[in-house]
């Protein structure tokens, strides 16, 4: 809310510090969001008078305007403005004056023709945003008066945020009264002495909704003359962000920047019937807002109706068919109070947001309405002339008592932390309008005032004392670490540790939105479709679905980097992905998934070699094995090949623990290689971590160590090219000898040699027996009989041993 | 041949010697002087025409005339042979192996320091569902029926009328349902906003929670910890700075500042001039949500606070819009490495 400066010194005595006033009202709750000086001393700008205009011999639409202003010679300066007239009295910026906007003006040439300086529009002399034209001044200065004289000196304008528990403070009145509470100054409020009206029934109001309108007075007043408001009005008006209008408008307006409460002026003749209807709407009925925009009504709304139908839209904006006329002469002012909640329902529904609305959705006080009326009402009497028709009209059918709260002294000082006096809180209470009404040796009792909306529980008094006391005397008290039991943070200590591993393991961690495309996951997780959480109101189709996988997004992420020229790139990232879970509701889990881009795995002089599908492949099993290690259950894990279409035929995996499948790895599929402009294998993989984490609690335990000595056997097996490392295992699995401790694939070759569909595995056998030393002749024996299973069941041929 | 004729030739052979620039310019000298032929016997054999009483200094001088050739020929080569590399040499200077930068996301790297610094205070780290529902989200943090961050503008409903959190605050309320007090909680996760992304505003950012609950909390407990926080985290010494606030699950509420942490308070570009930096929101736990959770408000208070990370992040890294964080350059996020 714009807050100038000036109209706060109306009501209260200000120190002088502008910086001292943004402290105050900051720390009292009122942020200032910004401070701003609306025009300057315009030092050496001053009035001119246009003495000839004619037109720019090169340009339809740029002037040569003669000026007289206040100097023996006249000049010539260009002008782009359509407003220009010979006799016009306006505002000229010389050569070395400066602006506002700290441009300083320097002689210039304008399609051939030299301007010395320049006319102003109200933007260029920081006055407002407009620019239609050049300042056309009223009255008659005489030229060479300096500009501050006519413009009037700079003015400083807070921008406060007013938070939604502090509706009385969006008005200056409300704003006044916060610093005369935090500073102890006197507030003064305007006089608004009312004439006594003509003996006369006051206007006819029917308030039939009293929940939704709580208040509602009326006052009439005749024989006003609808004209211009006074300068001083305009100018605050101005300042406060408001157009103003004309001398009505301009009060109603002029007294809710005051008050805080709006107001709405009818002109009394356009009211049909002489009367005045509060009601809610009736379903489907059709009215006119005074911005020409057309509205079906439901019975949530409450309108203002004459006797024929409504006039407004209660507390959100007038009608057009009651709006005030530049020859209205007879005018019916409303001051009421209306339901916040039905307020903000209307604005919100019919996307219709008005100052009025704005404030009657935070809530007003029903207490004040008839002072606000009759503060408008002096007003109008004044600018507008007129006389009381009649006496008021308030209907308050049920008088809001007022609010009292019971005070714990001890509560007040323990929330906050230290032992401020009773006399300090009674004198904050004081300061505020809280009147106490009773008070023992553990409190008081108090009756909070109507414009306090926000105090209705005895918690609310903390912070009022808290911010008179002032916020910054809460002292600093040293943390009291104690231990709370139950702690769960287990998984994600293991998770750290996979974050940090990755990190050591050269992958940069990225993170990508929850929110993604289904076109994406369509491409890259495919398997996920049907179970996918899809947002009803997306902001875009691309992030109109919760991510199924994080493997979509990091192929992105490969691709994005891979288009900024990037050749090798290890990723991961660590997040949550969602399904929809198959007894209804969503399913979320912690995946971890993994990408690499190019030769990163291979020493640094060997990276312009080029990656093989096998060797991309085995990159990333590798890195996935680390993990897998990392969190103890290496032995649980197999690979399966999988259909998974995401990847190229025949390069997916399934990964299973213990036969439950908990990912997938592979290299992605051509299409995607090709629309991600990679120039070689793309290897990611993700994992489901939940299931892998460790048990808690669970401890290793320190196997002996072997003493004895182990004996080799390698092998380099002659196999068809379809035999796979397992199928080796899996064969010498169905009769591994008792003292066979380890088996391990050393070489694997494909050559023209070989011919093209067969290759040569090579095995290294270790042997120990953990009591005795094993002979040759016994080691012999246990490992013919494994290499003749191997020559059958695979079948395989013995080509070299060592 | 008298000692100070050997004493000269000793210089003579010495310079000879460091102006040598080959091992086998060595050699030649090495016989010139030592060899069988060389300086060395032919001095020797000077010794029978020596006055018998001089032959001790004299022996003694052609000694030291070997001693300081030998060590002078040694030396040389040495120097010599450090020269020049060996057919087995390494070239130090290649690079490493795996030279490879990884690192963590800036975003994971605060997160993870933020909790390191409560878990030393006493705080659990507590997590909760990101899709949530109404009740945890909104009624039980006492947020009025009808207010606007409710609206479908704001926040993303699903179909079966649970929202994605718009803060991780529900996990406070989540946590407390289940444990009893005393309660001390850190609660990091994503939260999400119905915006249109800009420099600022992303639909999905990282807070996180804070809470801590027992008997006799007070604003001074608040301002003792985040004082601590606020050290440890930006900068030694920091102060703590409340402005009174509203949140609809806190009464009272303050934002919280920090003293910067570039200019140290002084005041500079980064903190405009204030000294301050915005951080975070605060305040005492409402009654209304001790209520709720089925906490007496009468027997305990608390705090709660919550921050976002992603704008710690701007600030102390000075990053210029928040997109860059979820674009995952590799040339931006290796800065963090």
């Amino acid at each position: 809310m714009k807050v100038p400066l000036s109209w706060l010194q109306d009501y209260i005595d200000l120190p002088d510090s502008i910086s001292e006033l943004c402290d105050l009202l900051t720390f009292s709750g009122l942020e200032v969001e910004g401070v701003e000086t609306v025009g300057s001393d315009y030092e050496g700008i001053r009035v001119a008078e246009i003495t000839a205009v004619r037109r720019h011999p090169d340009a339809d639409k740029l002037t040569l305007c003669t000026i007289d202003f206040g100097e023996e010679e006249s000049l010539e300066v260009v002008c782009g403005a359509p407003n220009v007239r010979v006799g016009m009295k306006t505002i000229y910026a010389p050569v070395g004056s400066r602006l506002p906007n700290g441009m300083k003006l320097k002689k210039a040439k304008i399609r051939g023709v030299v301007s010395l300086g320049m006319l102003c529009a109200e933007d260029e002399l920081g006055l407002s945003e407009r620019h239609e034209g050049i300042m056309d001044l009223p009255g008659d200065p005489a030229p060479g008066t300096p500009a501050v004289e006519v413009l009037g000196q700079p003015e400083t304008v807070f921008d406060l945020e007013i938070t939604p528990n502090r509706p009385d403070c969006l008005g200056m009145i409300g704003v006044a009264r916060e610093l005369s509470a935090l500073t102890d100054r006197p507030l003064r409020l305007p006089e608004c002495p009312l004439p006594d009206s003509e003996e006369a029934p006051p206007p006819s109001v029917d308030l039939q909704d009293s929940t939704g309108c709580p208040r509602y007075t009326a006052r009439t007043i005749d024989g006003v003359t609808v004209g211009p408001s006074p300068d001083w009005m305009q100018k605050r008006l101005r300042l406060s962000g408001v157009r103003p209008i004309n001398n009505l408008v301009d009060i109603t307006n002029y007294v809710m920047l005051e008050s805080g409460q709006p107001l709405h002026a009818f002109d009394r003749d356009l009211l049909r019937g002489d009367r005045i209807v509060v009601r809610r709407a009736a379903p489907g009925e059709s009215f006119t807002t005074l911005d020409d925009r057309v509205h079906d009504l439901t019975d949530k709304d409450v309108v203002i109706a004459d006797a024929e139908g409504a006039v407004a839209l209660a507390g959100v904006m007038g009608g057009a068919n009651s709006e005030i006329q530049p020859g209205t002469s007879r005018l019916l002012l409303e001051s009421a109070c209306f339901d916040p909640a039905t307020v903000r329902a209307t604005s919100k529904r019919l996307d219709l947001h008005t100052e009025s609305s704005y404030r009657f959705a935070r809530g007003c006080d029903p207490t004040a309405s008839e002072q606000v009326s009759r503060r408008a009402a002096s007003l109008i009497l004044a600018h507008a002339g007129g006389t009381l028709s009649a006496p008021v009209a308030d209907v308050y059918p049920d008088p809001k008592p007022p609010v009292e709260l019971e005070c714990s002294w001890e509560k007040v000082t323990g929330l906050i932390g230290l032992d401020i006096p009773v006399a300090s809180m009674k004198n904050y209470f004081h300061r505020l309008g809280l009147d106490l009404i009773s008070e023992s040796d553990t409190g008081c009792r108090l009756v909070v005032p109507g414009h306090r909306l926000d105090l209705t529980r005895p918690v609310d008094l903390v912070e009022e004392v808290a911010r008179l006391h002032g916020l910054d005397r809460i002292p600093v008290r040293s943390p009291q670490a104690r231990i709370v039991h139950g702690a769960k943070d287990v998984e994600l200590r293991v998770e750290k540790r996979i974050w940090s591993h990755l990190a050591d393991r050269g992958f940069l961690e990225t993170l990508t939105y929850s929110l993604t495309s289904p076109e994406l996951l369509d491409r890259l997780d495919p398997q996920s479709k049907g179970q996918r959480v899809h947002l009803p109101n997306p902001i875009s189709q691309d992030q109109s679905v919760l991510r199924s996988s994080l493997i979509p997004q990091l192929v992105e992420t490969l691709s994005f980097n891979r288009s900024r020229q990037l050749e090798t790139l290890a990723v991961f990232e660590a997040g949550k992905v969602f399904r929809m879970g198959k007894a209804g509701g969503v399913e979320e889990t912690i995946s971890i998934a993994l990408g690499l881009m190019g030769t990163t795995r291979r020493p640094v002089l060997q990276q312009q070699t080029p990656l093989g599908d096998q060797e991309a492949f085995l990159n990333l099993k590798g890195e996935l094995e680390w993990i897998f290690q990392r969190l103890g259950c290496e032995q649980d894990i197999t690979l399966t090949p999988s259909e998974d279409p995401a990847f190229a035929p025949g390069q997916g995996a399934e990964i299973r623990l213990r036969n439950t499948v908990c990912g997938r790895m592979g290299l992605i599929c051509a299409a995607e290689r090709e629309r991600g402009k990679f120039n070689g294998p793309i290897a990611v993989g993700e994992l489901d971590l939940q299931p892998l984490f460790p048990e808690p609690g669970a401890l290793v335990r320190m196997q002996p160590i072997p003493d004895q000595p182990a004996v080799t056997r390698d092998v380099a097996l002659l196999v068809d090219m379809s035999c796979r490392h397992q199928d080796v295992l899996d064969v010498i699995a169905q009769q591994r000898p008792a003292d066979l401790e380890q088996v391990s694939l050393f070489d694997l070759f494909t050559g023209e040699k070989l011919g093209g569909n067969r290759k040569s595995m090579a095995y290294r056998f270790t042997y120990r027996n953990a009591k005795k030393t094993l002979t040759d002749k016994a080691v012999e024996k246990m490992h013919r009989r494994v290499e003749d299973r191997l020559m059958s069941e695979l079948p395989a041929e013995i080509v070299g041993r060592g | 041949m008298k000692t100070t004729e050997i004493e000269e030739l000793t210089r003579t052979a010495c310079a000879e010697i460091a102006g040598a620039e080959s091992v086998d310019r060595l050699e030649e000298i090495r016989v010139s002087y030592l060899g069988r032929k060389g300086k060395l016997p032919e001095i020797m054999s000077r010794l029978k025409e020596v006055p018998p009483g001089d032959k001790p200094a004299f022996g003694q001088a052609a000694n030291q005339f070997k001693q300081a050739v030998t060590q002078a020929l040694q030396e040389q080569k040495q120097s010599l042979q450090r020269t020049s590399a060996p057919a087995n040499a390494l070239d130090v200077t290649l690079p490493g192996t795996t030279g490879f930068v990884g690192g963590n996301h800036p975003i994971r790297q605060i997160m993870v320091r933020v909790i390191e610094i409560f878990d030393r205070i006493g705080f659990t780290v507590a997590t909760g569902p990101d899709v949530e529902t109404v009740f945890h989200n909104f009624d039980a943090l006492n947020t009025p029926a009808d207010h606007p961050s409710r609206d479908e503008q704001d926040t993303f409903y699903l179909e079966d009328g649970t929202l994605l959190r718009t803060q991780t605050s529900p996990i406070q309320i989540r946590y407390m349902q289940e444990h009893p007090p005393p309660v001390r909680i850190i609660a990091p996760g994503r939260a999400y906003r119905r915006d249109t992304p800009d420099a600022t505003h992303t639909a999905n950012f990282h807070q996180v929670e804070g809470l801590f609950v027992d008997k006799h909390v007070s604003m001074a407990d608040l301002k003792g910890d985040l004082t601590y926080f606020a050290s440890e985290v930006l900068t030694r010494d920091a102060k703590v700075r409340f402005r009174p606030h509203f949140f609809p699950f806190t009464e009272p509420s303050v934002e919280v500042d920090f003293t910067c942490h570039v200019c140290k308070g002084k005041g500079c570009r980064v903190c405009k001039n204030s000294g301050w930096i915005e951080i975070m929101g605060a305040g005492m736990v409402d009654p209304d949500v001790f209520t709720a959770v089925g906490y007496d408000p009468d027997a305990v208070s608390g705090y709660a606070f919550g921050m976002g990370l992603e704008r710690i992040a701007m600030i102390l890294y000075e990053i210029d819009d928040i997109r860059r964080l979820y674009e995952n350059d590799a040339r931006f996020l290796r800065q963090f490495a």
